[in-house]
């Protein structure tokens, strides 16, 4: 499915988005991530050592929520897997701290081996605040 | 039992928006915006029992909660655990958080709205930026 415009313009710098993976014992588990999008899918970088790698890479079933600034009570939540994808350039994360700081992404130790996850979306809700829930696919 | 501890209070007690993943039946993640306090190291938010979340926290009662600071996204904190739900038949929570978050009791319940007070008993406090 296409990501609809809505999401598309909350899935962007300067929005950060809170990404929900699960654990091995299939609890939820969430952290704060930088993001971008395109028509058919919300990229964001992780490493290789972290909790959420290990998680996608085991069951690639995600929640990603990006709320409007304006009004956090606002927001939209993209359902769906997650494709893995090594990084060597470093190409995604150095976009992202681009669109978000506005500098290049900080020295990382050269066995931190950068991904890129690609969440292609499966269903995509927009709350519009309390009781104003459209489902845009 | 894991404790909340003063960084993580600090964070969901202020005006905050928290969000909250709980497991659909097939085990899916799924994520909502809540308001939030916390009593002792518990954390609670208030939903309805035709909401999704409430329905996936029947099937399994684990949950984790994230909150950030909207001025440094950088610090956060996000606590695991399991909830306890309970009935709230005179809306007591509701009003308490939408005074926190917008000063006054909450208006938008349609009418008989059946709420409930969900508590999170921390397993896990992860706690970043501090």
């Amino acid at each position: 499915m296409a990501l609809p415009a809505e999401a598309r313009a909350l899935l962007t710098a300067p929005n950060f988005a809170f990404v929900a993976t699960l654990q091995p014992d299939g609890s939820p588990q969430t952290s704060i991530v930088w993001v971008k999008s395109d028509e058919e899918a919300v990229y964001f970088s992780t490493l290789k050592d972290r909790r959420k790698y290990a998680n996608l890479a085991r069951d690639p079933r995600v929640s990603l929520i990006v709320q409007d600034p304006e009004d956090p009570q606002r927001y939209v939540e993209v359902r769906g897997r997650a494709a893995l994808s090594d990084d060597p350039e470093r190409t995604l994360i150095e976009e992202l701290a681009l669109a978000y700081t506005g500098k290049p992404f900080r020295q990382e130790a050269p066995d931190k081996v950068r991904v890129i996850v690609r969440v292609v979306p499966e269903k995509v809700v927009h709350y519009a605040g309390p009781g104003q829930v459209r489902h845009l696919s | 039992m894991a404790q909340l501890g003063d960084n993580a209070r600090k964070l969901f007690d202020a005006k905050n928006f928290a969000t909250v993943t709980t497991l659909q039946p097939d085990g899916t993640p799924h994520s909502s915006v809540v308001w939030v306090k916390t009593e002792d190291d518990e954390v609670h938010f208030s939903t309805t029992k035709d909401r999704r979340k409430y329905q996936n926290l029947q099937y399994d009662p684990r949950a984790t909660v994230l909150v950030f600071d909207p001025a440094d996204p950088y610090h956060y904190a996000e606590v695991r655990g399991e909830v306890t739900v309970e009935d709230d038949p005179q809306s007591v929570l509701i009003n308490e958080l939408s005074r926190k978050y917008t000063g006054a009791d909450y208006t938008n319940d349609p009418p008989g709205a059946q709420r409930v007070i969900i508590r999170i008993t921390p397993r896990k406090v992860v706690v970043r930026g501090d």
